[in-house]
């Protein structure tokens, strides 16, 4: 799951991406409005954590070109203004969820995983699918009842592809998925973890799509 | 307190009781003494009645007939008679001093000199009032006289009758003052009732139509108040409003820090979340310290200025924020015109928030080895008085970001910091009543001119 955070607040920021880094989402931060518009309209991201008092542009007026743009990446607006008019503005301009500092981080981390989780149509916490059963909140995998261990990034790219069945997610998405901004991309990496995801799972489960990318089927 | 209807009731009652027992007072002398000398001229008439009645022929031989049908006519209660006649008695002495004549009634008075005239007398223990009438004709004196006591009565009953009036008066007067001021109070209850239905939280003015002139003032007064009053409300809360909300992204840094040192699986993630903790916590305090400050600056509470000397606070400052500014290798100049007085007279500690914050500012947003620049010194124009400049070299602030820097919590892109230290500095300012512009530097930064009155006093 790829996440943008949009904070001004450089101590706060930091302080999300700690304790967001154990959730195993891969999260890209901006510290300003215009910046975080830019982004979510060019690329792809699960989920975006929205301040509103943003320098340059408001988060509301992000939220609100957002909206106009017709896109429905899913929003929650973490922010200080905790009137009930705040809320509600905010709310009405299309977000999804509204959480005021100062917060707590294991309540963020929930939020996030419902909003996830209804944004892919779900609203039970696993995700199950095959005799692969997904838990977001404890990152667990079990195939048909027993604990499969699997490296970060592999968790990473099978919640990515297991959330979002019958669709296929390109390269370049899964790319993004993987690294964020920060990380350099070795072009034959993800290559080798959807080869490790198969040898600990099973083959079949990932199809690919030769030239497109990847894809979980609900049925066979 | 009482109302105002009892207090006004209760002083004209008072007033309007003394008065009318003074009035009483005053008549019932007067009436008595005209009564007493109406009893008296009857006297005497009676008097000269019996005179003419004993010059009669028949009168002169048969005394005793006389005095008889005298009496037997006063003993006779005529039906048309009026209540206040009293009963006449009388005497008759000859000019050997033997009593020729009396009337039945008549103890024997001894002890009367009979005088001629008018006089009051005591016998037999009653009191009485006579009139004698010398005959010099016949060589006779006439006594005519009646009880005292008895007359008395009759003037009491009298003058009693008169103030009956007065008495029943009172109270239909007091009946009337009181619906009368009720009647003249009505515009204070209906001012009163409209205050009652106001909505307590309303700071709106009070318009009431076809106010008394007396009560304008008091209108006026209560909606300066009120004015005085919304203002002070609105600060007050814009000033929490503002508090709460610049007080939440420091308390979300802290938990959020605080939570990531209690996740931490390893010591370098706990000492990292520590290290955020510790430093945001000082951010917190600073924080909090500033909007303390601006608040106590905000109250207008007069101040007394005393002398501040000006060099040796601004090398203290200085010396201050220099360990900042040699980390980051910036050069600091501080420049004074020859002409500058050796002190100013100022609110104490006003000179150093002033300093203090213009000058942090300064060098934090100057970059790596760049300058920051102080210069002091008196000027003529626009007005008399001190220029004080701050600027640094560095990156200018676009103008429109400038206008907004004095604005409370605004703190440019990227601008670390609260959004206070220039909202001090303004406020210090305005106290002493100089002025405070931003522009451009020559040096590329901003420029700080804070401009300070000779005599400043006390800001009102």
């Amino acid at each position: 799951m790829r996440l943008l955070l949009v904070e001004d607040d450089k101590s706060l920021g930091e302080g999300i991406l700690t304790a967001l880094k154990a959730e195993g989402y891969t999260l890209d931060w901006l510290q300003d409005g215009s910046s975080a518009l830019h982004a979510l309209s060019s690329e792809e991201f699960d989920l975006a954590i929205l301040d509103l008092g943003l320098p340059r542009m408001d988060g509301l007026e992000v939220l609100k070109a957002l909206r106009d743009r017709h896109h429905h990446v899913p929003v929650l607006i973490l922010t200080a203004r905790d009137g009930v008019r705040d809320r509600i503005a905010g709310l009405d301009a299309g977000a999804d969820d509204y959480l005021t500092k100062p917060f707590d981080s294991a309540e963020l981390k929930a939020r996030l995983r419902a909003l996830l989780r209804r944004s892919n149509g779900r609203a039970e916490p696993l995700i199950s699918l095959r005799g692969v059963v997904l838990d977001p909140q404890n990152q667990q995998v079990t195939l048909n009842g027993q604990v499969v261990n699997l490296s970060r990034k592999e968790f990473v790219l099978l919640h990515e592809l297991i959330a979002q069945p019958d669709r296929v997610l390109t390269r370049d998405r899964l790319e993004q998925v993987l690294y964020g901004w920060n990380e350099e991309v070795d072009s034959n990496t993800l290559e080798v973890h959807i080869h490790h995801l198969r040898r600990k799972l099973f083959p079949e489960l990932i199809r690919t799509l030769r030239g497109v990318g990847y894809m979980i089927e609900r049925q066979t | 307190m009482r109302s105002l209807r009892q207090r006004i009731l209760l002083r004209v009652l008072g007033l309007l009781l003394v008065g009318s027992l003074i009035l009483s007072a005053v008549s019932y002398r007067d009436a008595a003494h005209e009564i007493e000398e109406l009893f008296d001229a009857q006297l005497g008439q009676s008097a000269r009645v019996l005179q003419g009645l004993l010059r009669l022929p028949e009168a002169q031989v048969d005394h005793q007939q006389l005095a008889a049908a005298l009496s037997e006519s006063a003993d006779q209660q005529p039906a048309l008679g009026h209540r206040y006649e009293s009963k006449l008695a009388y005497q008759v002495r000859d000019a050997e001093g033997t009593i020729i004549a009396r009337s039945f009634n008549l103890p024997a008075m001894h002890g009367d000199n009979w005088e001629p005239g008018f006089a009051s007398l005591a016998a037999n223990g009653e009191r009485w009032r006579r009139y004698v009438l010398e005959d010099d004709d016949q060589q006779l004196a006439i006594w005519v006289g009646e009880r005292a006591d008895v007359r008395g009565e009759l003037v009491g009953k009298i003058v009693r009758s008169t103030l009956i009036p007065d008495l029943v008066g009172i109270p239909l007067m007091l009946l009337l003052v009181w619906l009368a001021i009720g009647s003249g109070l009505k515009p204070l209850e209906r001012m009163a009732q409209q205050l009652r239905q106001r909505d307590p939280d309303s700071l709106q003015p009070v318009l009431i139509h076809d106010l008394p002139t007396e009560l304008e003032p008091m209108q006026a007064a209560l909606n300066r108040l009120l004015d005085q009053l919304g203002q002070l409300l609105a600060r007050e809360q814009r000033f929490i409003a503002d508090a709460a909300h610049e007080l939440r992204t420091p308390l979300a840094v802290l938990q959020i820090h605080a939570e990531n040192a209690r996740a931490a699986t390893d010591p370098a993630e706990r000492d990292a979340a520590l290290g955020h903790l510790i430093s945001a916590v000082e951010r917190a305090t600073r924080l909090i310290s500033q909007m303390l400050t601006l608040a106590r600056l905000a109250d207008d509470q007069p101040f007394e200025s005393r002398d501040i000397a000006l060099q040796s606070t601004c090398r203290n400052e200085l010396a201050q924020l220099l360990p900042l500014a040699l980390k980051k290798h910036l050069e600091l100049q501080f420049d004074v015109d020859p002409g500058l007085p050796e002190t100013l007279a100022m609110e104490p500690g006003g000179l150093d928030m002033l300093l203090q914050n213009l000058l942090a500012n300064a060098i934090q947003h100057c970059p790596q080895g760049g300058t920051v620049k102080l210069l002091l010194k008196p000027e003529e124009k626009p007005s008399p008085g001190l220029l004080l400049r701050v600027e640094n070299s560095g990156q200018a602030v676009a103008a429109a970001q400038r206008a907004r820097l004095l604005e409370r919590f605004y703190t440019g892109s990227e601008r670390p910091g609260a959004g206070l230290g220039l909202s001090i500095v303004q406020r210090v300012v305005e106290r002493h009543q100089g002025s405070i512009t931003l522009d451009e530097s020559p040096l590329g930064g901003l420029r700080v001119d804070v401009r300070l009155p000779p005599d400043p006093g006390p800001d009102q």
